[in-house]
């Protein structure tokens, strides 16, 4: 189990704003989805949660400040799967899941019986286990980002960033990969993941966060934030939200013309 | 794929192959009963000079310049993610020669015998942060060979430079041997220098194995993983530098061990780059020690310079590599 | 090891006998006491040096004044010292210039519509031709008696000196492991002293190498080796100093005295009969 909070966090790339005055706090059990515009800070804000940017403000990792806090010990309490993944030599699907396992490892020691079964359970649920063997940079783009997947599962940490995980994955794959994330949450797991579509946002997400301009907007349940109103003012688009299924679905209806 | 204890066996076996041919032969001839007689110290005189004074340390630097230049590819491949990294081609190797030239021509390897080897690590260093500083976060091969391109031709300019403006009329004759690398009439006191080099460049860049491999899925991911980047980036650049810089000051400058070595290597292995450490050190040690047995043996007038060697087992491996980037540039 | 090459170069051109006034149209001979004395080699700067009058000479090669080279270097210091340039000896308007050989100098080939007195030198691999030398050298310069002199002491000097080495072998190693043969003015000396020079016995040319291990395994009684090459200053002097000739007495001998037949030799053969006998006392 582990918390994080953000207090007033602020990400400056160069001389630009990135992220301003983000305030939130994600409880385990909760999948989170962050969405806005294109260049809104999703990425920085998901990137500052695991201090890998330089950051004002404070992050805090169950109480404790994560920019003070050893990588290593950061890296067993949270899971990250990067945005769009590239991948520098052939491993083997195995072998690359594996990685996952750098976290537990003491120096110099070998992967342990606990390791294999971790990985092995990584590469169950995200039915890889029939590709161990397959070198990884020759897969598919579905098969390779499921891999990915199972590469940031495999750390087993209790909480999991995600950055766009659906991208480039078929609807299919798409509903496969967002029922995975749902499966960690409801496992107990914190569970906070960067997403495009709003319709499998709203769909899976137990919160969301919509960002613009890198600050946070909006931040409550799919039916409590996804407004037309808000749609207009952070995509400039017209949407027709639907409230009476199961899920919102949010269906787009036109751009907003500046003036119009 | 071997079983990584077969491949490093095999490799040891390679190297130990090699050291022992490089003791048995030369350009005097002597039989195996007095090369033996000689090794335990019943020999004669003449035999235990040649032996022990002449062809041992040779065998030694061979074997640890190898090793080290052999390691510093992999490391420095696994690091920048591009399998065209490699001391020489960085320029890494002609600047620390830069180094040695300035401390042997300039009188400062005669006020105190360390200062050859830190001269050369200095030198060795100074480029190796040059080249991060110009392209070590590029994610283009292109670019980070262009780097190395200009900072390798800078030092070279400057080693001539240095020779030129020394008090030396035997510049060009020596501004050869530092470029192209040579065992020739190495000594003790050679390996005394380089050893310790050697062995602490060794144990830095082996460190790294676990920090390469999460390295493969970029920066960011490697850093969710517990991976210090910061601090690894100052182990490779003092573990190159100090090792490459301590192998230079006595050898010079031989290209592409670091190329050819980790290139052989990786399909043996699973690819990955901790895989690749220890073994490229093994596989360098026995190249560059069968190479100086080569140039030996090969008949010419002057002993051929190491670095020709290299570089015709070298550049087609470099081709190799563009050939099958070029899609990327 | 370098200038051993070029002096090897030169005494294949030049070929035997000395060549006066070579050039189209000089005149036949110099004037009996010439006042501007052009000298365009190393060597025969040292000639000029030790029979010219200070006041006759115009110019030296810039190496004259070099200890290191230069057997005659503390004389030089103070007279016009010529980089290799054709515009100063225009300058200088010569009326005698001194070469080993002059004739074929690159800064007179730069000169092709000029003419000026000439003296043309061998290239010295005995003592014989140094003696020529300095009796052709004393002539032209217009003191024909000062070359009788020098001559006699030279003689004089080595006269004295014995045979030292008593047939023992000695090496003349130079930097990078590049070995004097025989045919040489070092060879000539080698047997003056009594030694016998390896690369006789080895059957090697003039100037041949010799890897260390074959040096060690030859194991000659002396190395002869350039006093320059006493301290390491570089990779090529690095070599001389590997401890597998640690056990090889060593006798050091300056190059300026040897690299030129000139009237230093009795000085370098007087040096090495010396060390041979300090090596003999030490070692018993």
């Amino acid at each position: 189990m582990v918390t994080i909070a953000l207090e007033r966090v602020g990400v400056a790339l160069g001389r630009r704003a990135v992220v301003e005055d983000a305030s939130a706090a994600f409880a385990p059990g909760t999948l989170t989805g962050i969405v806005g515009p294109n260049g809104a800070g999703k990425s920085t804000l998901a990137r500052a949660m695991l201090a890998l940017v330089p950051a004002t403000g404070t992050v805090r990792i169950d109480a404790a400040d994560a920019a003070a806090m050893p990588r290593a010990e950061l890296a067993r309490r949270i899971a990250y799967l990067p945005q769009g993944q590239s991948l520098h030599w052939p491993l083997t699907v195995e072998r690359l899941v594996g990685l996952g396992r750098l976290p537990h490892l003491a120096p110099m020691s070998r992967l342990s019986g606990a390791d294999a079964a971790a990985i092995e359970r990584a590469m169950a649920r995200t039915e890889v286990l029939g590709l161990r063997n397959r070198i990884a940079t020759e897969l598919s783009g579905g098969e390779r980002a499921r891999v990915l997947f199972a590469r940031a599962l495999a750390v087993e940490a209790p909480a999991l960033i995600a950055d766009e995980p659906l991208a480039s994955l078929d609807p299919g794959h798409q509903i496969d990969a967002m029922d995975l994330l749902r499966a960690e949450a409801d496992a107990g797991a914190l569970v906070i993941a960067v997403l495009h579509d709003l319709t499998m946002a709203a769909r899976y997400c137990d919160r969301l966060l919509i960002v613009d301009g890198g600050r946070i907007v909006a931040d409550g349940t799919p039916r409590d934030v996804l407004t037309p109103d808000l749609l207009r003012a952070v995509y400039g688009i017209d949407a027709r939200i639907e409230n009476g299924g199961d899920w919102p679905t949010v269906t787009t209806l036109g751009r907003v013309r500046p003036g119009a | 794929m071997i079983r990584r204890p077969v491949l490093i066996a095999a490799l040891a076996g390679l190297a130990l192959v090699a050291a022992i041919a490089s003791l048995r032969f030369g350009p005097v001839d002597l039989s195996l009963a007095r090369l033996v007689a000689a090794a335990t110290g019943h020999g004669d005189r003449i035999a235990a000079i040649i032996l022990l004074d002449l062809r041992l340390p040779r065998t030694l630097l061979a074997l640890a310049v190898g090793a080290i230049l052999g390691l510093a590819g992999a490391a420095l491949q696994g690091y920048l993610r591009n399998p065209l990294a490699e001391p020489s081609v960085l320029g890494t190797s002609n600047a620390a020669a830069l180094g040695g030239v300035a401390a042997l021509y300039f009188g400062f390897a005669q006020m105190h015998p360390a200062a050859l080897p830190l001269l050369a690590i200095g030198g060795a260093l100074l480029s190796l942060a040059l080249l991060f500083a110009l392209a070590g976060r590029s994610e283009s091969p292109l670019t980070l060979i262009l780097a190395g391109i200009a900072v390798g031709t800078l030092a070279v300019a400057g080693t001539s430079l240095a020779l030129n403006l020394s008090p030396n009329p035997f510049a060009a004759m020596e501004i050869m041997t530092w470029l192209l690398g040579s065992l020739e009439n190495r000594s003790f006191q050679h390996v005394w220098i380089a050893l310790p080099c050697v062995a602490i460049g060794m144990a830095m860049l082996l460190w790294n194995g676990r920090a390469l491999d999460a390295l493969t899925l970029g920066e960011d991911a490697a850093r969710a993983l517990g991976v210090d980047i910061g601090r690894m980036r100052l182990r490779l650049l003092v573990g190159t530098a100090i090792g490459v810089g301590g192998a230079v000051a006595v050898s010079g400058a031989i290209g592409f061990v670091g190329l050819i070595v980790p290139h052989l290597i990786r399909p043996l292995t699973d690819r990955s780059p901790s895989a690749i450490l220890l073994p490229s050190a093994i596989g360098g040690a026995a190249l560059l020690t069968l190479a100086d047995l080569g140039v030996r043996i090969i008949p010419t007038t002057n002993e051929l310079k190491l670095g020709v060697v290299t570089a015709f087992l070298g550049v087609p491996v470099f081709l190799v590599h563009l050939m099958r980037e070029k899609r990327l540039w | 090891m370098m200038r051993a090459l070029l002096a090897a170069a030169a005494t294949l051109l030049a070929g035997a006998g000395a060549l006066w006034a070579a050039a189209p149209g000089a005149a036949p001979s110099p004037p009996t006491q010439p006042k501007r004395i052009v000298s365009i080699n190393l060597c025969s700067d040292q000639l000029v040096l030790a029979l010219a009058d200070r006041g006759q000479i115009a110019g030296l090669t810039i190496n004259a004044a070099d200890p290191q080279m230069s057997g005659e270097a503390a004389q030089a210091r103070g007279l016009p010292l010529l980089s290799n340039s054709a515009e100063q000896i225009l300058a200088i308007d010569p009326d005698l210039i001194v070469g080993m050989p002059a004739s074929r100098s690159a800064p007179l080939a730069a000169l092709p519509g000029t003419s000026y007195p000439l003296l043309d030198l061998d290239t010295a691999n005995g003592l014989d031709q140094i003696y020529a030398s300095i009796h052709q050298t004393a002539a032209a310069v217009g003191h024909p008696e000062r070359g009788e002199a020098l001559v006699g002491r030279i003689q004089r000097q080595l006269a004295g000196l014995g045979k030292p080495g008593r047939g023992r072998v000695a090496a003349y190693y130079q930097r990078r492991g590049y070995m004097t043969g025989t045919g040489t003015l070092i060879d000539e000396m080698m047997n003056r002293v009594g030694l016998v020079n390896l690369a006789n016995i080895l059957g090697k040319p003039p100037l041949s190498q010799l890897s260390l291990e074959e040096m060690v395994a030859a194991k000659p009684d002396f190395l002869i080796v350039e006093s320059a090459t006493d301290l390491v200053t570089d990779q090529g002097s690095e070599m001389l100093h590997h401890p597998a000739l640690r056990d090889i007495p060593r006798i050091s001998v300056s190059e300026a005295w040897t690299v030129c037949g000139s009237p230093a030799y009795a000085d370098a053969a007087r040096s090495i009969a010396r060390q041979i006998e300090r090596i003999d006392g030490g070692g018993r």
